[in-house]
């Protein structure tokens, strides 16, 4: 429904946004994931048409932004949610929103309700609400034309645990509805429990994109095997893994071995000694979201040359080395 | 696209069906902005300030009148009514512009139309429509403090509103907002058009004058290049002949640059 097509941006010399090419569906939560100054907010921005692009398209449902007539009845947009004017009431903001798509009052009284703001909150001045309040504000405003797209950044920025928990079944209903939605956050915890799709942005350039299951298996077959394992007699152990040919690091609290779980313990199985803990290391979501980022801040990075072919990832455990890169 | 991770879904099929979806119309638009004019506490207070002081001064005014026993007509007290709103009038259209920007309401209400022309256009509208509502109100004031005097003593009242007067003070009141409005666009904030509007309306005045005063030729360019003079005539509808090449010259110059480099500048800016 969105697709975004080499699409860059720069500033001068610099850089915001990097040929970045990706696409929403239907009926998933897509989550924008980077650090901040990434290039999330522009490329969103230049979704919507408030900044322009330098190079390459954006368009949501082969349409440009522009293009579309009455957008707030086809896409909801929130870019920021203190963007609106502090004199005015959260009730006269969604009014003049369902006034400007030609929409019935009533929707703004269903729209208060879904987000749980009550009465007396929409009465009240937007200065004088709270992040978590114009975050709720904000999303009725999206939502208000009953939009088929849903375009948000940051909109978990500001909720507490309850509110994200609330969040995540109001995104997940919209999809299961067919919607199509894009959010950016630059907190991994939020994107894993929201979205079904990632992208990963790093400096303007993506450099991955998937579900989460298929994000950490590639992360896994690029990875060597870590083993953590506790014994009765380490030092022991760790000569028996270490005449097999593992690498072995010995810790105050176990072994750390660069191999499979299931090689260690058939050395201590031969050897006869009683293991007491046997664990193999996984690197999380966490780990390959700063690999990847990391990998994009590094000066001299071979990613920056221009009109290249998207960035190939560095290898993750290997820092400062990339595959095509002059060693 | 990606090198990591399995390759992104293919672009989706299913796309907007716009067909069922008409344009906002100006209309609308229009009656967004108007509210947005006077929906905010700054607006509040700016017209619960003129209507005070109109309250004020037209009741001296009629104080006096009655005290004295001096003749009046509904056209007395409609040009002391628009004098006030005259003042208010550009600072209005000025933050129906920079309030957008100061307040960063730009990106909402660019995202609900992203046709920013036909924003500014509405905003331009809704500038003018504000006009004749203050021109309106000056109307129905002096008629009703003509109706209070000829209770009083009808023999020196007369309800002559002074119809040239009135069609000259929305001309010429229409073009000061339009100037408010095309400083506005061009500085995007609020402080700062209002000093220059007031600036641009003291200072190219009194240095042309002076000039004028000085050298014998430029009193012969004078006309066309000063948009106040130019505009004298506009006051009491006498315009004529020459007087309307002074009229658009200065106005091109005055008003349609500095208008066309705002309206420039919005369309092309990148709203934050």
């Amino acid at each position: 429904m969105i697709t975004v097509e080499h699409l860059s941006r720069r500033y001068g010399t610099f850089t915001a946004v990097d040929d970045v090419s990706f696409a929403c569906r239907p009926g998933r939560v897509t989550g924008f994931l980077g650090p901040n100054g990434a290039g999330k907010t522009t490329t969103m921005r230049i979704l919507v048409g408030l900044t322009a692009a330098s190079t390459g398209s954006a368009t949501i449902g082969g349409h440009r932004y522009a293009d579309i007539p009455n957008p707030g009845r086809h896409v909801g947009v929130l870019l920021d949610a203190g963007a609106q004017h502090g004199g005015r009431t959260g009730r006269e903001i969604l009014t003049l929103g369902a006034l400007s798509m030609g929409l019935p009052k009533s929707r703004v009284e269903e729209m208060l309700h879904l987000v749980s703001l009550t009465g007396d909150e929409s009465t009240r001045r937007l200065r004088n609400y709270s992040l978590g309040m114009k975050q709720r504000l904000g999303i009725a405003h999206a939502l208000l034309g009953d939009p088929e797209v849903l375009i948000l950044d940051e909109p978990a920025n500001g909720l507490d645990p309850a509110g994200i928990r609330w969040m995540r079944g109001l995104l997940k209903g919209y999809a299961d509805r067919g919607g199509t939605v894009l959010l950016s956050s630059h907190l991994l915890n939020e994107v894993e429990l929201i979205a079904d799709e990632m992208i990963l942005i790093g400096h303007g350039r993506i450099v991955a994109q998937g579900d989460k299951k298929s994000l950490l298996a590639s992360n896994q077959q690029t990875k060597s095997a870590t083993t953590t394992v506790a014994s009765l007699d380490d030092e022991r152990l760790a000569g028996a893994l270490h005449q097999r040919g593992i690498a072995v690091t010995r810790g105050p609290d176990g072994i750390t071995a660069q191999c499979e779980s299931v090689d260690v313990g058939r050395v201590a199985a031969e050897h006869q000694i009683v293991l007491t803990d046997l664990r193999s290391v996984e690197g999380g979501l966490e780990d390959l979201f700063l690999e990847l980022t990391s990998g994009t801040q590094r000066e001299g990075s071979p990613y920056g040359a221009p009109g290249g072919s998207p960035p190939p990832p560095p290898p993750p455990g290997q820092p400062g080395q990339y595959p095509g890169a002059p060693r | 696209m990606s090198a990591y991770g399995p390759p992104p879904p293919a672009a989706a099929p299913r796309g907007l069906d716009l067909a069922a979806t008409q344009p906002t119309p100006l209309v609308r638009l229009v009656q967004v902005e108007l509210r947005k004019a006077v929906d905010t506490l700054a607006s509040f207070w700016l017209v619960a300030a003129i209507a005070i002081l109109i309250v004020i001064v037209e009741g001296g005014l009629l104080l006096i009148v009655l005290i004295e026993g001096s003749e009046s007509s509904a056209g007395d007290y409609a040009f002391f009514a628009s004098y006030i709103t005259a003042v208010v009038l550009p600072v209005l259209a000025i933050m129906l512009v920079t309030s957008e920007w100061t307040q960063r309401t730009a990106m909402v209400t660019f995202s609900l139309e992203p046709r920013r022309s036909r924003v500014l256009l509405a905003k331009y509208l809704t500038g003018i429509v504000l006009t004749l509502v203050a021109v309106v109100t000056a109307v129905v004031i002096g008629l009703v403090c003509a109706v209070i005097c000829q209770v009083v003593q009808s023999d020196q009242t007369s309800f002559d509103l002074g119809g040239a007067f009135l069609g000259g003070f929305l001309i010429t009141q229409v073009l000061a907002m339009s100037l408010g409005f095309a400083i506005a666009c061009l500085l995007l904030n609020t402080p700062a058009s209002i000093v220059v509007f007031v600036a641009y309306r003291v200072i190219p005045v009194s240095v042309f004058a002076v000039l004028a005063a000085n050298f014998e030729t430029f009193a012969d360019i004078r006309p066309w290049i000063d948009f106040e003079f130019a505009q004298g005539p506009l006051y009491d509808l006498s315009v004529s002949g020459i007087e309307w090449g002074y009229l658009v010259t200065s106005g091109l110059l005055w008003l349609g640059v500095p208008l066309a480099l705002g309206v420039i500048r919005i369309l092309r800016a990148e709203v934050k």
